[in-house]
């Protein structure tokens, strides 16, 4: 019984969709105009072309000055859901200054936000009305704006009210991505509540906060980090070296963040292991500084050739090959990234919409729409490309920050020795029983691999002894 | 960035009292790890970072510190000479390389970031550099620009105004430092306070502001009190005595250092010098007495000693200045006093010793004796505080001693003190107070105010001390003459000959004090029957230790034999044999006893016991006594030792009188003495007879070279021949017969021997060899019979047997014609066999003549049957194919010729047994010529029972 009414179920979908299709296809060839590409971006929404729709609703924005009614703003809705925001924050400021549409205040917001116009995002954002289903990410995106502005107190109030829309929408989402989007939201909202805490150095009360969010949350791996940092605060330097421990593991081998070797090495000062700070900060010098320098001239001799940036990051999703271990580490931290998956996947989408139009025959509406979807996925090249090559920048820069933070705890042991030869003092006194060494040593260099216990991630606690 | 700077230079203010190399070594380790991150993280931020280009160039400062730290004492390490002509900067390098890395950072730094926030802290750092390379003038242009580019009032002004009010109070420029370390002091209030506060005082002193020096020094010493504060009051304690005293506030400054509660002795002491120099005398006593009681370390009670010291000296307080420097003395033999120190109280004493030692001598206190005395007493005291203070030269001080002691008459002391002067004399290598003791120890000795019982103590050391040094003078040569009587006097032998033995050695041709010397020794050592001392004297005569004359020596030897056995002598004369032999035995076993006591006793021994009939005594001693005995002494005692060897012979102990003989041949060997060849005999026929060959070859040897005549010789050789033969040593036969066939007379007695060698040749197939001997045999005959010499019978036969063949082959001629006929034949025949008979005839008279009896007997055996069978054949011949008358005529013919033939066989019969019974002639052919003609009689033989065979030795 059920399973004819599923197939029931799906016979009416595809009917309502070649009938949306045929619907949208009229519309086009009787008119032309903002009043027929409302028309044609719903039908084509509808039918399940949002790639095709996505120049249609663009111009739509542009020629429409007015509110978008709330037929076009659910399908909107839909449409943003596959495409993401990033094709409408080409848009200019004023186009989408003038819509009253909740998706287009939150797309501006973002774009101001991108921009580091604070006040401005924020104003936008605050025009994002709450019943919207947009309206959870528009909160998430007024807290990170308190929040760099300093204003904790409303930071975490917008957080809180982010996790609490969140998820309460995503319990009546049926759209599987949009749950997922939705959750995520809510994780980084929950991170953010633990990040305002942070800020304030209520580091216990961020150690807890940091809890809440799930180890399954595709969040999880960047904020173990931050929950690193708040051992750090919280003087628990064992806890600290534990949770770094954790990247260790291959599940987590997309993460790139320098940064990790920084806070261990500045672990090890704080409890004055002065040899592990060393080893640590040769290794990362050994490991990094001769390809931090051939990055840099990777990067410069690539400038912003998107599409460059485009082909090495697809490839490398198909053949795993680069050119050397950093930029592979890079470029698998991009591709396991949730930007650029979202995109990559908006793209694949677009390229299997395409396929389907080519398939349908070739009428002008047909080839008019592959026309768009060409544009589109044009323009995801460049976003991808563009993401990527902006990746790469960061990712160097990261490392050159690290690099360099590397040589000032390196300096710090240094003065401490020296000073501690001046003393007549010896900086290794304490730590002379090699059982001692031996046990740290296995805790140190702990293999991961076949070893990993998915829960346990996370929860790996040192019990290395202070030798200050 | 300022904090860290002057940690840095608080640091290295700590860095100089580093005395390890190595931790400065490793610290410059760690400054290059930081230049090298540094460095690197600068060119990261493409050296635009003046933070990080100002860290650089502090770290090359760093550097350049502790590099020249290094330097430094490298450099001072040097030799002065090396110092003075080596290139400094080549020792300077690697820190001013490193100072000038640092300055070209710093400069960079205020050329390429002029506002950089922390520019007076750069160009503190340039000033402070500039200073370490003595760039003075650059220095204080750095210090005004840190100054001037420092915010007011902060840090980095107040040590700029600080770092130049120093560089004007290094100049000596103290209104200009004044003003400046006022205002940096005015409001600081930090630990270094103290510290420049004190150049500040010591400025206001130098512009003679005492005033203001002064009180800021109680203040400078008060904030010490607080550990806030870097603690100034020892620089204060030290030298606020000199503020006071310029500012003539002496009583102040006592009432001030008594309020502090601490020892200010020193600070006393320094006033108490200013005192004396102004001639206040009794209060610088005073306070000296009070500085004495106060103080409260070695050095400072050294301090108050030299004052004390300087104090008597010039009151001439002599028993104060006594006692200050014996306590000196003493602190300076335990390390106390520094070089300057010693030379001042050497100065002082010396002064002192001579003052008092001319006093005591002078004859001012001549008929003064009390104060005569203690000048003495304190003079030595002097001298010898100088050889406590100057050990390594102390023989003149203590020979000082010695003179101011004979000075005044005090000569047991000063014979002491000579001593001991001579002794340090000597270690020290000092020759001339070395001669000069000795002198001071000779004329002590002869002078008469030293009594005989203490000049006695001193004679063995102060000659002993002089022979050492002077060992082979005719002054010593009197000196060890009179040591040794010394040494007899106290009857101590051991050294007297110790001397003796010095003296032999040293002046070898004066017989006749050493034969003086040792005549009292050995006289004591005979008086103690002391043989071995004896004999050991003779010993060292014999060796040549000591010289005498010839016959003194020999007196001597004699003696001691004598000594040795005229216990034995007496007892023997007394009819004690037992203990004769007893003591006899005694002086043979003892190692000591002279060779020719030994022998004597030996002898003695072998005669004694020979008497006793004891065999085995009288050949052990006897072989002793050979073996001790010289030549001539064996010659002498021939006869005992012949009868001792022949009294062994005849108790059949052969070997023991083989042996005897042979010792006493090989004695006589070189001695012409008829014994010889009676021992030589002896011995070869004993060891012959006891079959030990090689013993009687070696016997024919000795005598060989010992002259033993050769007739002598050949018969011992003939009788080892005989030996040979016995056990077919043919080759030992062959080679010693030669010696006795070139004998004239002895030479037939070799022809059996030969004859044996012959036939053992012609056995082994040398026939040629064989007939040689055989030719060599018939020559030795013929020679022989020719002188008419007499020939062993055995020899004889041999000859007489090597004839015989000739015989038997004409037998056998005669034997092979057999009679037939015709008559003619016949006739012929029969002539012919008589004609062989004639020839067979005169070959037995020629036999006859060799004189052998069984030749004569073979030969006639032939001749005989050889006629007696030519006899039977004519009587049994029948002529055939003739008539019976021819027969019977033929017969009747035949029986004239055979019959006489046959008596002529009978005669010859008759002659040979009358040879055979006159001759005694043994032979195998008797039976047959004895026994009737035609009869065989049949040999036989009885086994008589119990009969004993025996060999030429007697011997079963």
């Amino acid at each position: 019984m059920f399973h004819r009414l599923a197939f029931l179920i799906i016979f009416l979908s595809l009917n309502l969709q070649a009938q949306s299709i045929g619907n949208a296809q009229k519309i086009w060839e009787s008119s032309s105009g903002a009043a027929s590409w409302r028309g044609i971006v719903i039908n084509l929404v509808r039918a399940g072309y949002p790639f095709s729709a996505l120049p249609f609703m663009k111009n739509y924005l542009i020629q429409n000055r007015s509110a978008i009614d709330s037929e076009l703003d659910e399908v909107f809705e839909d449409l943003i859901a596959a495409t993401g925001i990033r094709p409408f924050e080409t848009l200019p400021d004023n186009v989408l200054g003038q819509s009253r549409s909740s998706v287009v205040r939150y797309i501006l917001a973002k774009k101001h936000f991108r921009k580091a116009r604070w006040s401005q995002a924020l104003e936008e954002v605050q025009r994002v009305n709450a019943n919207h289903s947009i309206y959870p990410y528009a909160v998430h995106l007024k807290a990170a704006i308190h929040s760099i502005q300093g204003n904790n107190q409303e930071a975490r109030s917008d957080y809180q009210d982010c996790v609490n829309y969140s998820r309460s929408r995503s319990n009546g989402e049926s759209n599987l991505a949009k749950r997922h989007q939705m959750l995520a939201n809510r994780d980084m909202c929950l991170a953010g509540l633990a990040r305002t805490a942070f800020n304030i150095k209520d580091h216990a009360a961020a150690d807890l906060l940091y809890l809440d969010i799930p180890k399954s949350s595709p969040v999880w791996p960047t904020i173990l980090f931050e929950e690193a940092w708040n051992s750090y605060y919280l003087n628990n330097y064992n806890r600290t070296l534990g949770k770094l421990v954790s990247y260790k593991a291959p599940v987590f081998d997309f993460i790139f963040n320098p940064e990790i070797e920084i806070l261990k090495a500045l672990s090890y000062l704080k409890l004055c292991l002065y040899n592990d700070v060393n080893k640590t900060a040769e290794d990362f010098f050994s490991k990094n500084m001769a390809p931090a320098k051939s990055l840099r001239q990777f990067i410069v001799s690539h400038g912003s050739d998107y599409n460059y940036y485009y082909k090495l990051a697809t490839s490398y999703e198909q053949n795993k090959v680069a050119k050397d271990l950093l930029v592979q580490n890079i470029l698998q931290s991009i591709v396991k990234d949730q930007a650029w998956i979202e995109m990559r996947a908006a793209y694949l989408q677009a390229m299997l919409e395409f396929g389907k139009i080519r398939d349908s025959g070739s009428s002008r509406f047909n080839i008019a729409l592959m026309t768009n979807i060409k544009e589109v996925v044009g323009h995801y090249q460049i976003l991808l490309g563009s993401y990527a090559q902006s990746q790469f920048q960061e990712k160097y820069n990261q490392l050159s920050t690290s690099l360099q933070d590397m040589s000032f705890i390196k300096l710090e042991v240094l003065s401490r020795k020296k000073q501690s030869l001046y003393e007549s003092k010896s900086l290794e006194g304490k730590r002379g029983d090699i059982k001692y060494i031996d046990r740290n040593e296995k805790q140190y260099f702990w293999d991961f691999d076949g070893e990993f216990w998915a829960d346990e991630l996370g929860d790996y606690v040192f019990a290395l002894g202070s030798e200050c | 960035m300022l904090r860290y700077l002057f940690y840095l230079l608080l640091l290295l203010s700590a860095v100089s009292a580093f005395a390890l190399d190595e931790r400065r070594a490793r610290i410059i380790a760690v400054i290059n790890e930081e230049l090298a991150e540094v460095t690197r993280l600068s060119q990261q931020r493409n050296n635009r970072d003046p933070e990080l280009l100002l860290r650089v160039a502090e770290l090359h400062l760093e550097k350049a510190r502790l590099t020249r730290e290094d330097e430094n004492e490298k450099f001072l390490e040097l030799p002065v000479e090396k110092r003075r002509t080596v290139n400094e900067n080549q020792y300077y390098a690697g820190s001013t390389r490193s100072f000038q890395n640092a300055n070209q950072y710093a400069t960079a730094v205020t050329k390429s970031f002029p506002s950089y926030r922390d520019i007076a802290d750069v160009y503190y750092i340039l000033a402070f550099n500039a200073r370490e390379l003595k760039n003075y003038k650059d220095s204080d242009k750095y210090f005004a620009l840190a100054r001037k580019k420092a915010p007011k009032g902060s840090k980095t002004e107040k040590k700029a105004k600080l770092a130049l009010a120093d560089s004007y109070f290094n100049k000596a420029k103290f209104s200009k430092a004044i003003p400046l370390y006022e205002s940096a002091l005015s409001g600081l209030n930090e630990s270094w306070w103290t510290k420049d506060a004190f150049n500040l005082a010591w400025s206001y002193y130098r512009v003679k502001n005492y005033s203001k020096a002064i009180s800021l020094m109680h203040e400078i010493h008060k904030r010490s009190g607080d550990s806030k504060y870097i603690n100034m009051k020892y620089f204060v304690e030290r030298d606020l005595v000199s503020f006071y005293v310029d500012a003539k506030r002496t009583n102040e400054a006592v009432e001030w250092y008594r309020a502090q509660g601490i020892d200010y002795s020193s600070h006393l002491i320094k006033i108490i010098k200013v005192q004396t120099a102004q001639g206040k005398f009794t209060q610088a006593e005073q306070l000296l007495g009070e500085a004495a009681k106060i103080q409260t370390s070695p050095d400072k009670r050294i301090e108050v000693l030299f004052l004390q010291l300087e104090l008597s000296d010039k009151y001439n307080k002599i028993p104060s200045h006594l006692k200050a420097a014996s306590e000196l003395t003493e602190a300076s033999l335990k390390g106390r006093l520094n070089s300057d120190q010693i030379k001042m109280l050497d100065y002082q004493i010396s002064k002192k010793a001579a003052e008092t030692q001319k006093a005591a001598a002078s004859p001012i206190y001549k008929d003064v004796k009390k104060t005569r005395l203690s000048r003495t007493r304190q003079a030595i005291s002097y001298f010898g505080l100088l050889a406590k203070l100057k050990p390594q030269a102390k023989a003149e001080p203590i020979f000082f001693q010695g003179e101011t002691s004979y000075a005044a008459e005090q000569l047991s002391e000063s014979m002491s003190y000579y001593l001991r002067a001579f002794e340090a004399g000597k270690n020290e290598k000092n020759k001339k107070i070395t001669s000069q003791a000795m002198e001071g120890m000779l004329a002590t000795l002869g002078n008469k105010g030293l009594s005989p019982k203490q000049a006695d103590q001193f004679y063995v050391p102060v000659y002993t001390a002089y022979l050492k040094e002077d060992p082979n003078s005719a002054r010593a040569k009197i000196i060890r003459q009179k040591l040794f009587k010394v040494y007899i006097d106290r009857k101590d032998f051991k050294n007297a000959e110790q001397v003796l033995s010095d003296y032999a050695q040293l002046h070898p041709d004066d017989f006749k004090s050493q034969e003086v010397m040792l005549a009292s020794l050995m006289d004591d050592a005979r008086s103690k029957k002391d043989f071995n001392r004896f004999k050991g004297f003779i010993v060292q005569i014999n060796e040549g230790k000591y010289k005498v004359s010839k016959k003194y020596g020999e007196a001597l030897r004699q003696m001691m034999t004598k000594i040795q056995i005229e216990d034995a002598q007496n007892a023997l004369d007394k009819g004690d044999k037992a203990f004769a032999l007893k003591s006899y035995i005694r002086i043979y076993e003892n190692p000591e006893s002279t060779v020719r006591a030994k022998a004597n006793a030996a002898y003695n021994l072998a005669a004694l016991y020979y008497e006793a009939n004891d065999l085995t005594e009288s050949y052990k001693w006897g072989a002793a006594a050979l073996n001790e005995m010289n030549d001539a002494e064996v010659k002498q005692f021939s006869a005992s030792f012949l009868a001792i060897g022949t009294n062994l012979f005849l108790r059949q102990r052969f070997q023991q009188s083989a042996d005897l003989n042979t010792r006493t041949l090989a004695k006589l060997c070189k001695q012409g003495d008829a014994s010889k060849n009676t021992a030589f005999k002896n011995a070869s026929f004993l060891w012959l007879a006891e079959g030990l060959i090689e013993k009687t070859e070696e016997v024919i040897n000795i005598g060989t070279k010992c002259g033993i005549d050769i007739q002598t010789l050949n018969e011992v050789r003939i009788e080892l021949a005989k030996e040979y033969q016995k056990l077919s040593r043919w080759e030992s036969l062959e080679a010693i017969l030669p010696p006795v066939v070139a004998s004239k007379s002895q030479a037939p007695l070799t022809i059996i021997y030969l004859e044996s060698l012959r036939r053992s040749y012609a056995g082994l197939g040398d026939s040629q060899r064989a007939m040689s001997l055989g030719s060599q045999i018939l020559e030795i005959y013929r020679s022989a019979k020719a002188k008419n010499q007499d020939i062993p019978v055995e020899a004889l036969d041999i000859i007489a047997m090597g004839l015989m063949p000739k015989l038997e082959q004409k037998q056998s001629q005669l034997d092979s014609i057999v009679l037939n006929f015709p008559e003619d034949t016949f006739n012929n025949q029969v002539k012919r066999k008589l004609s062989i008979l004639d020839s067979l005839t005169g070959d037995v008279n020629e036999i006859q003549k060799t004189g052998s009896g069984k030749g004569i007997v073979r030969a006639y055996k032939i001749l005989i049957n050889s006629y007696e069978k030519f006899a039977s054949e004519l009587s049994r011949f029948t002529p055939e194919g003739k008539s019976e008358d021819y027969v019977t005529s033929f017969k009747k013919a035949m029986s004239g010729v055979w019959t006489p033939i046959l008596q002529t066989a009978l005669k010859r019969r008759q002659e040979v047994k009358e040879l055979i019974v006159s001759n005694n002639i043994l032979s195998d052919d008797n039976n047959e010529m004895l026994s009737p003609q035609g009869t065989n009689l049949v040999a036989q033989f009885r086994l008589q029972q119990n009969l004993v065979l025996m060999d030429r030795g007697g011997a079963q």
